[in-house]
């Protein structure tokens, strides 16, 4: 295991570790460029967005970034060599994110009827859906591409 | 990097499900490792040159 204090974030398989080391390395990097330029931008002209908007955006967008790569690398199923267990795999997550659904749906309601909710009930709603749909898709993709290059490596 | 992981491991009957868990990695680690397209660490090049009973000359050494 390499020495270094973000051991904790890394996981214990060595493949996935040294991929994941790559990712954060990428990110950092794309993250440095992003705010050279920006500090070049500000010193020529006065900065027309919130200074905490844009933090709040290289945030997201530095999660994003290991987190798009991550799904797409096809590290996440590492077991996923059959097309039995590919299929068992698609069901647990079709139920998981159908749980995630109609857990959060129960709380946004219960909130609302307890009239804890500030925003509109449909809105609420919308988030939830978006968040089930995106929590479906991310697994879904991350699935297939681990099952299509486990697939090559069966011996 | 070619080696002779797989043929040492098929010799042997191992599946590589049962050599992962022996060297505490992934089977999709196991397969890329055989297929030349991931370069193991020395440490796990031991690990599994002592699972299979092989030294690392015998498995990683000029294969052709």
């Amino acid at each position: 295991m390499e020495k270094t204090w973000i051991r904790f974030l890394l996981p214990e398989d060595e493949y996935k570790r040294r991929n994941m080391l790559v990712f954060f390395a990428e990110a950092a990097i794309l993250q440095l460029v992003v705010m050279i330029v920006l500090l070049v931008i500000s010193r020529f002209e006065p900065f027309p967005i919130d200074s905490v908007l844009v933090l709040l955006w290289m945030l997201f967008g530095t999660i994003a970034y290991i987190w798009i790569r991550y799904i797409l690398s096809g590290m996440e199923f590492a077991e996923i060599m059959t097309e039995k267990a590919y299929r068992r795999e698609r069901k647990v997550i079709v139920i998981k994110s159908t749980s995630f659904l109609l857990i959060m749906c129960a709380g946004i309601l219960s909130l609302y009827i307890f009239g804890m909710m500030s925003v509109p009930f449909i809105e609420g709603l919308m988030v939830t859906f978006i968040a089930a749909l995106l929590l479906f898709l991310t697994n879904y993709i991350s699935l297939k591409r681990s099952y299509q290059k486990n697939k090559e490596l069966i011996g | 990097m070619k080696n002779n992981v797989k043929i040492t491991r098929m010799e042997l009957k191992m599946t590589q499900e049962q050599l992962s868990r022996h060297v505490r990695v992934t089977r999709q680690t196991i397969g890329l490792i055989e297929k030349g397209e991931y370069n193991p660490t020395l440490q796990l090049c031991v690990a599994i040159a002592k699972a299979l009973g092989k030294t690392l000359d015998d498995l990683f050494w000029e294969v052709r």
